[in-house]
């Protein structure tokens, strides 16, 4: 027969009793209580005290934050999707302005080219409208153009001499808040 | 064979003969599958990471921001999972993280100091599920929320934590070990100390209203 251990003779302590809730194993401490009803039974009530607790902590908890999930339920796939979109977006934008920046290249390049062979090729080329154009429509446009100068030359009539304001006028005007006051 | 010939898209290079490695192998195959179901992770898992971060936190509005980033970073970093634990495990580990990284900030500080939006027990509490009960037990049940809630405020950060993540996410002591970065025997230190605090404090304020005894009588 073996001799029981001073850790099997003992009651149990409250460490023991927190040790145990914790869920750790200690042979000794375990052999004791399945030796002794008493320790038995206050392992089991402190057991259950806890896990009733713990049990309703939890299903009210989980069902609250899942009535809160709820509500937001779909705020993550519209982040995802967004996040999606925008790098997307940063894409399309970013080939666009490389198109951009290309079709300036190129564009500016051909202006230059343009340039050069214009300067060779300028006396035909605005020949051919300026031949088009009548006397007479030259004449018409030249009478417009006079028409608009004088009337845009007409001298603005100044409100001073429109209206015949002094400087009489002007200082009784800011006299009178001061009357008032008075 | 190479694991890497069962799962072509992730660059694994297991042998698959290892009974660990195998194992290790079914488990992140089938982690992948529902870490690629964005909406099925969502389903899954956001309710218990909210309820996990809130009560870390004490902050029901950081919470969702929080459980959103969690499961964001989950699903962007998913290719990194390598199956070793569960992917609430995963998922716990990174809402850890994250609730580090803003308990950083000074910002954090403020607002924890403000408290503007604290956790209504009583709101909490009204969740309670109501099939099978009756009310008295029903009022106990909000009783016991309430004093678990107002007791788990009282616990330090890492108490709070290693409770929660033992008794409410239903992790074994290794894994909140690997979810929080510390040795076992610091997660047991921690989690003995909570105990005695969540006991005392329970056997301190008794709920009101007591079930009858089955052998009372009047």
């Amino acid at each position: 027969m073996t001799k029981p251990t001073e850790l099997q003779q003992r009651h149990l302590t409250d460490d023991d009793l927190d040790d145990l809730l914790c869920g750790l194993e200690l042979p000794g401490v375990l052999a004791h209580v399945a030796a002794c009803p008493a320790c038995g039974e206050l392992l089991e009530a402190e057991r259950q005290s806890l896990e009733s607790t713990v049990l309703a902590f939890n299903d009210a908890t989980l069902n609250w934050a899942q009535a809160k999930s709820n509500t937001i339920s779909r705020d993550l796939p519209q982040r995802q999707t967004g996040f999606l979109i925008t790098r997307g977006r940063a894409w399309s934008m970013a080939t666009a302005l490389l198109v951009a920046v290309t079709a300036g290249i190129f564009g500016l390049h051909g202006m230059r080219h343009n340039d050069l062979t214009a300067n060779t090729n300028a006396a035909p080329a605005a020949a051919v409208p300026a031949a088009q154009v009548s006397p007479d429509q030259i004449a018409q446009d030249d009478a417009m153009l006079r028409a608009i100068d004088s009337e845009v030359n007409q001298p603005e009539p100044s409100p001073i001499t429109q209206y015949a304001l002094t400087r009489t006028h002007t200082t009784v005007q800011h006299r009178e808040p001061q009357q008032v006051m008075d | 064979m190479l694991a890497s010939a069962v799962y072509p898209n992730h660059s694994v290079s297991l042998p698959v003969s290892s009974p660990v490695a195998l194992d290790s192998l079914c488990k992140r195959g089938s982690a992948i599958g529902e870490l690629d179901d964005i909406d099925a992770l969502v389903r899954t898992y956001r309710a218990r990471i909210l309820r996990f971060v809130m009560y870390s936190t004490g902050d029901p509005d950081l919470a969702e921001t929080l459980a959103q980033d969690c499961l964001l970073k989950a699903y962007n970093a998913r290719a990194n999972f390598r199956g070793d634990c569960s992917v609430n495990t995963w998922l716990t580990g990174i809402a850890l993280n994250l609730i580090r990284d803003h308990q950083r900030t000074q910002k954090f500080k403020f607002w924890r100091q403000a408290r503007a939006t604290a956790i209504d027990v009583s709101d909490v509490a009204s969740f309670i599920p109501t099939t099978g009960s009756t009310p008295e037990a029903q009022l106990i049940a909000k009783q016991q929320v309430a004093r678990l809630s107002s007791i788990l405020e009282t616990l330090s950060q890492n108490q709070r934590t290693v409770f929660l993540l033992k008794f409410s996410e239903e992790l074994d002591l290794p894994e909140i070990a690997v979810a929080m970065d510390m040795p076992v025997n610091t997660v047991k230190t921690h989690l003995h100390r909570a105990i005695k605090a969540v006991r005392a404090q329970l056997a301190a304020q008794p709920p009101m209203h007591q079930p009858a005894a089955s052998g009372a009588t009047r």
